[in-house]
Parts: structure tokens; C-alpha cells; sequence
């Protein structure tokens, strides 16, 4: 491999990325193990613990709080992002170090985006495959059914009795609530790459406060994007006015859709403008 | 060869830092970079790596334009800053990841270097002190084999042993095909080692001479000549007077004083360019 090629290179991104993960990954990965493990940690002691001294041999649904915590580690892995990316656009020592990286500006942008949308969204999923596998294993074992697994169906967990839930009577096999159907699986990476895209434009615009500037750019343009979604569509406007609207409507479903649609658009031109802006990028 | 045309910069657009500078940096040289504080020194270097982008004006590096930072040329910069990270793994599991990157990188330079400064491959890189990190970093910088080698104030922070064995790693490792430019306020820490000099004063550069040449045009003594008009410059050192005087045929080669050269170029600036040119 010619590394002094001017062309993208393969070779050189997978040299880069095994590069960034030796300087700044691993560090990366420590950070969001100790605190997601810690949220881990409250989130089974709680369960486990006030399930076993309150409900005996059953499961209270008010105890479970998977979906906060899903929240939580979603929110740890993104402030994770999030600074990793405005840390690298703020700190000078990195910044030249990232300008100096012998590779073309598009492999060091992919780099970035490999890091923070890839590996610490992998981190996210595995979080939560734990602490979805720890919760099914408890039920199981409290319930003493071991076809528990099978019998939790593909609910939110807010809403599932687990209490009078008949065990002997099922249909559905069951997964993390974030993995109960394919539309929360979309939402979920689209919601991530929206953060991600956010806060990487956030560092190109201002350095030193790219943080702050990224978490104001947040608020104001998902509620932008939520009111234009439902405006998109009129005549879910009108159903919404009329309180009356069926979830299950065609018109609901085309709105969720297109604004799916119009977040995943958003995050690609924000990719976009900030690898422009990030050709632009020197040490001043 | 390093071509500087017309260069501007600016950090702040009613202080413009440097102004249509015009330098050419050849091969098989050992530049020192020398400048009052905030004259724009390190600025050079930095817009010599492109990792600024000039007001105006252009670096050419072996005919390409520095700021677009392209792998080719990037490949044969090298900068060793004042102030740099070094993340918390050995020196062997730094080069496993940065050694590829630069395709003349010798692993036995680097092992030779740091033998030289006492330090091993295997020293974790975190816990040594800054001076320590400094001398770890600079022997991988060396051992990279750049063309063009760039050490903003090398030796601050370095202990008198090392500072000796620092000019002898230096000039042990320059070959015809490589620039190295070292930029510093502790001129007695290179004077020995350069062959060219370079002093940028109010935005310019003030001079820009081969040692060589200074040396064949003028000579420094604490001794005052017997005729006084070849006197160019005197300064009180140390209860002592240094003279800065007209060499003629006769007049023996004496080595630079570059503290003496340095304050004539800043006081009298068109004087020292009359006699150079």
C-alpha cells in the first residue's frame, strides 16, 4: 500500500481507525463502561432487590424501569459522542494531531464518524441487550417459569402487567423493549445519528463552545422538525384537532414515516455541510 | 525545497501577523528560526504544516500547496510542538500505530535515539515527565526519516545533558535531502548546530543568510578592532563589550554569536541587510 497515495484510501482508514481506537478509544470505551455500568448497577439492584423483599415470588411491573434506563444510557452514550466530537474540534493538541494524521481529509471525517456513531452505538445496543437479558433472566427465575423469555411479549415495558400476565397462555416471543419491531429500531438509530450530526456541526461553527451550542441546536430543531413533520401532512392535522385520531391510520403511520424521513434527510445534509466545514478546519 | 511567496496571516484582521513574506527553504540545511515573543514565530511553523490557512499568498512544499494537506505531503512533514499529548501506552505500541504512516520510519533509529537519552521502547509513555516525553517524542520524530522536520522550542524543559546530546542527535541525523527548522529562544542551545538563520521582526523577515555567509562578511570579538570604523555593532556582556565588525581578507572566521547577530538585526535591520546582500 503506497501511503503517500492522495487518493481515499481503505487501507489507510482501517490504519487510522486502529490508530484512533489505541489513542483515544479505549479511553473512550472505559468512560462509557464505568458510568452505563454504575446505571446498570442501580437499575438491578432496584429490580432485583425491591422485587425479591416486595413481591415476593412476582414481578411488579412499577418496579421495572427498563425504559428510563434505556434513556439513561442512550443519554450517557451521547453526551459521550458528543464531547468526544466538540472535544476534538475544541482541544488544540488533538486538533493538530488530527490535522497532521497522514490521510485525506474524507478518511479522517470517516474516522469520526465510525467512532461516534458506530462503535459507541454498538456500546449503546450491547448496554442494553445486558440489562434486557438481566431483566428476563430475573423474571424467570422469580416466576419460576423458565419459558418467560417467550412468554413477555413485545410490549413497553411501562404498560406490562407482569403481575397477572398468564405465563401459560402466549403467543409472542420477546426482545429488548428497544428491539420490539423493526420502527423502533429505525427511530432509535435515527434519533442517534440526529444527535450525532448535531453536535459535529456544533464543533465546526463554534470550538470552544461547541458543546453548549449543540445542545441549543438540539432543542430548537427537533421541535422545528416535529412541528414541520405534522404540518407535512394536513390531514393528520385535522384529526390531531379532532382528538380522534386512530394510531393505527394510514395517515398517522405516513406522518411517523415522513418524519422519520425528513430526520434521516436532516442528518445527512448536516453530515454534509460539516465534512464541508471540516475541509475548512485549521488550527486557528 | 520550501517556497513561501507573498505570504499573509492574520489571527485578528487589524493585527495581521505576517506580511508578503517572501522566503525560499532548501534541502541539506538546519534552519534556526529566531523572533521576539509573538512575532509570529510559531505561526510560521504552523503555516509551514498547513495547519493554517494564509490571508494571502501560498507555501509550496516540492511544488505543492501545503494547505491542502494532502497524504503525500503530509507523509514527509514531521512537527514536534511546544506542547503536545502523549497518550498513556508504551513508545513500541505508539510506533505499531504511527510508524506505518510515515514510509521511511526506521525502527532502529528510534531505538538507537532513545539509547541515547536513556529511555526504552517499552517505558509507558504516561508516566514520564515532560521532559522525558519531550526527548520520547522527538526521537520518534527523528526516526520518521520526514523530509521536513519542524521543532517549535525544543529544548525548553530538557536538562543541560540532554541539551548537549540534543545538538549531537540532531546533527546525526541531518542528510542532503532533509529541511530541519528549529525555532527557539535559547540561541546558544543551536547556534552550533545551524547552518542558515532566519529572523522575522514587525511582520518580515529581517534576515534570512547562510551561516556561512554571515560568517565570511563579518566577524564577532570582545576585542575592539584597531580600526574603529569597521565596528558594525557593540553591546555590553558581562562587564565585557561584544563587537559585530567588517570582515575583511585578513580578519580570521569567528563562530556567530547569535544573541549579539539577533539584537543587531532587530535595532538596526536595514544595516544587516546592506552587508548581507
Amino acid at each position: 500500500m503506497n501511503i503517500q497515495n492522495n487518493n481515499f484510501s481503505l487501507a489507510r482508514l482501517f490504519m487510522l481507525i486502529k490508530r484512533e481506537w489505541a489513542m483515544y478509544g479505549k479511553e473512550m470505551i472505559k468512560k462509557a463502561g464505568v458510568a452505563i455500568g454504575l446505571l446498570a448497577a442501580i437499575y438491578v439492584f432496584v429490580f432485583i432487590v425491591f422485587n425479591i423483599t416486595i413481591s415476593g415470588s412476582k414481578v411488579d411491573s412499577d418496579i421495572d424501569f427498563l425504559s428510563y434506563v434505556t434513556m439513561g444510557c442512550a443519554l450517557i452514550i451521547v453526551s459521550l459522542s458528543a464531547s468526544s466530537i466538540c472535544g476534538s474540534y475544541s482541544d488544540k493538541d488533538e486538533r493538530l494531531d488530527n490535522l497532521m494524521s497522514v490521510a485525506t481529509t474524507a478518511e479522517k471525517y470517516l474516522t469520526k464518524v465510525f467512532f461516534n456513531i458506530i462503535i459507541l452505538f454498538a456500546l449503546l445496543v450491547v448496554s442494553i441487550l445486558i440489562l434486557d437479558f438481566i431483566r428476563i433472566g430475573f423474571t424467570e427465575f422469580i416466576t419460576h417459569n423458565s419459558q418467560a423469555q417467550l412468554a413477555l411479549p413485545q410490549a413497553n415495558a411501562w404498560s406490562f402487567d407482569y403481575n397477572n400476565f398468564d405465563y401459560n397462555n402466549y403467543d409472542t416471543t420477546t426482545f429488548s423493549n428497544l428491539f420490539s419491531n423493526i420502527d423502533n429500531i429505525i427511530f432509535g438509530v435515527i434519533e442517534y445519528l440526529f444527535c450525532i450530526s448535531i453536535f459535529t456541526y456544533a464543533g465546526t461553527v463554534s470550538r470552544r463552545y461547541a458543546f453548549v451550542v449543540g445542545v441549543a441546536m438540539f432543542f430548537c430543531i427537533n421541535i422545528l422538525l416535529y412541528v414541520s413533520g405534522y404540518i407535512v401532512t394536513a390531514c393528520y392535522y385535522t384529526e390531531l384537532m379532532s382528538n380522534s385520531y386512530d394510531t393505527n391510520s394510514p395517515i398517522v403511520y405516513l406522518t411517523e414515516v415522513l418524519t422519520r424521513v425528513i430526520d434521516f434527510a436532516f442528518c445527512i445534509t448536516l453530515q454534509i455541510i460539516s465534512y464541508r466545514k471540516f475541509k475548512m478546519l485549521d488550527l486557528k | 525545497m520550501i517556497e513561501i511567496k507573498n505570504l499573509s496571516f492574520a489571527y485578528d484582521k487589524k493585527q495581521p501577523v505576517l506580511r508578503s513574506l517572501n522566503l525560499n527553504i532548501h534541502e541539506g540545511g538546519i534552519y534556526g528560526l529566531l523572533g521576539q515573543n509573538g512575532v509570529g514565530k510559531s505561526t510560521l511553523l504552523h503555516l509551514l504544516c498547513g495547519l493554517l490557512t494564509p490571508s494571502d499568498g501560498e507555501i509550496l512544499f516540492d511544488g505543492e500547496n501545503v494547505r491542502l494537506r494532502r497524504p503525500s505531503t503530509l507523509s514527509e512533514t514531521f512537527i514536534v510542538p511546544e506542547e503536545f499529548n502523549l497518550p498513556a501506552i508504551t513508545m513500541a505500541q505508539y510506533c505499531k500505530i504511527n510508524a506505518p504512516f510515515y514510509p521511511k520510519f526506521s525502527i532502529d533509529d528510534l531505538k538507537d535515539n532513545l539509547a541515547l537519552f536513556d529511555l526504552n521502547v517499552n517505558d509507558n509513555l504516561a508516566t514520564l515527565s515532560m521532559g522525558q516525553k519531550k526527548k520520547a517524542f522527538m526521537c520518534f520524530a527523528l526516526a520518521c526519516n520526514t523530509k521536513l522536520l519542524i521543532m517549535d522550542e525544543p529544548t525548553n524543559g530538557l536538562d543541560i545533558p540532554s541539551k548537549v546530546q540534543f545538538r549531537r542527535f540532531i546533527a546525526s541525523h541531518m542528510s542532503d535531502d532533509r529541511i530541519i527548522i528549529i525555532s527557539t529562544h535559547q540561541v546558544h542551545d543551536i547556534e552550533l548546530l545551524l547552518d542558515h538563520v532566519i529572523i522575522l521582526d514587525s511582520h518580515d523577515v529581517v534576515l534570512d543568510s547562510a551561516m556561512s555567509d554571515i560568517a565570511s562578511k563579518i566577524y564577532f570579538t570582545l576585542t575592539p578592532p584597531n580600526d574603529p570604523e569597521k565596528i558594525i555593532y557593540q553591546r555590553k556582556v558581562f562587564g565585557a563589550t561584544a563587537y559585530i565588525c567588517m570582515k575583511n581578507q585578513d580578519d580570521p572566521e569567528t563562530e556567530i554569536n547569535l544573541e549579539t547577530l539577533y539584537l543587531l538585526c532587530c535595532e538596526y535591520p536595514e544595516k544587516i541587510k546592506d552587508i548581507l546582500s
